[in-house]
């Protein structure tokens, strides 16, 4: 599982400067680290992270 | 039939948790640990641990650990009622937005919700592999083969399953 991760999580870290590692970061110690529960997070992140793709894509 | 009866319990937290299990079963891992060890109380550490690698070695989907843990809580009945909340209301929902989804292939907005939801659904799944890891690392010998697993699973292509046996070979004569 953590291979499979590793393999998708790659070309998303490539781009450094782009919103999806720093969401990928914040989801992985929001839920996994700091065990918040998940509905509310997301209810936070997901949008969060829409919001900022879609601005990366339009920039 | 009370609030409290846990086929009751199971069903409303499965049903809710299938709606924001993005990327899948193994994505909702964490929330099933803190349902099922922290708030709950139905199982330990070890038997979520336990859940989860019968869940994997055995054959169809990833889902199948909600079947588990029902079971393991309420029986028949509650493998049964785990399993439909936890797959019914996201056929449902899939069903209708991908009706939806489809008419708005070329939307800009499509593609930054596809962006956008990539990075947290894979987050949730490094979010599942630590929590597991966490729980079942209990030795060096055990955090040894997950580093070895993880190896093995990153830079060749070799069947996980030949690992699963190698793992459970190592367990039978009691190196773990």
């Amino acid at each position: 599982m953590i291979a499979v991760i590793l393999k998708m999580a790659e070309p998303i870290l490539r781009k450094r400067l782009a919103p999806a590692p720093f969401v990928m970061a914040a989801t992985f110690l929001a839920i996994g680290v700091a065990r918040w529960p998940l509905v509310g997070t997301l209810l936070a992140l997901a949008p969060a992270s829409v919001a900022l793709a879609w601005w990366w894509q339009r920039r | 039939m009370k609030a409290t009866d846990p086929l009751i319990v199971l069903a409303s937290h499965f049903a809710l948790l299938s709606l924001f299990a993005i990327g899948g079963a193994n994505a909702a891992i964490p929330e099933m640990y803190r349902i099922a060890v922290q708030v709950e109380g139905w199982l330990t550490d070890q038997q979520f641990s336990d859940l989860f690698a019968i869940a994997q070695v055995t054959p169809g989907p990833n889902v199948i650990i909600t079947t588990l843990i029902g079971y393991q809580v309420a029986g028949i009945a509650g493998a049964v009622v785990a399993t439909i909340a936890m797959v019914g209301p996201t056929c449902v929902a899939t069903y209708f937005i991908t009706r939806v989804w489809d008419r708005f292939r070329d939307a800009p907005l499509r593609a930054a919700i596809q962006a956008g939801l990539v990075p947290v659904s894979i987050g949730l799944l490094g979010a599942s592999a630590w929590i597991l890891a966490r729980a079942n690392d209990t030795s060096w010998i055990a955090a040894g083969i997950t580093v070895v697993t993880v190896a093995i699973g990153y830079f060749t292509r070799i069947n996980p399953l030949w690992i699963f046996a190698i793992a459970a070979i190592t367990g039978a004569v009691g190196l773990i």
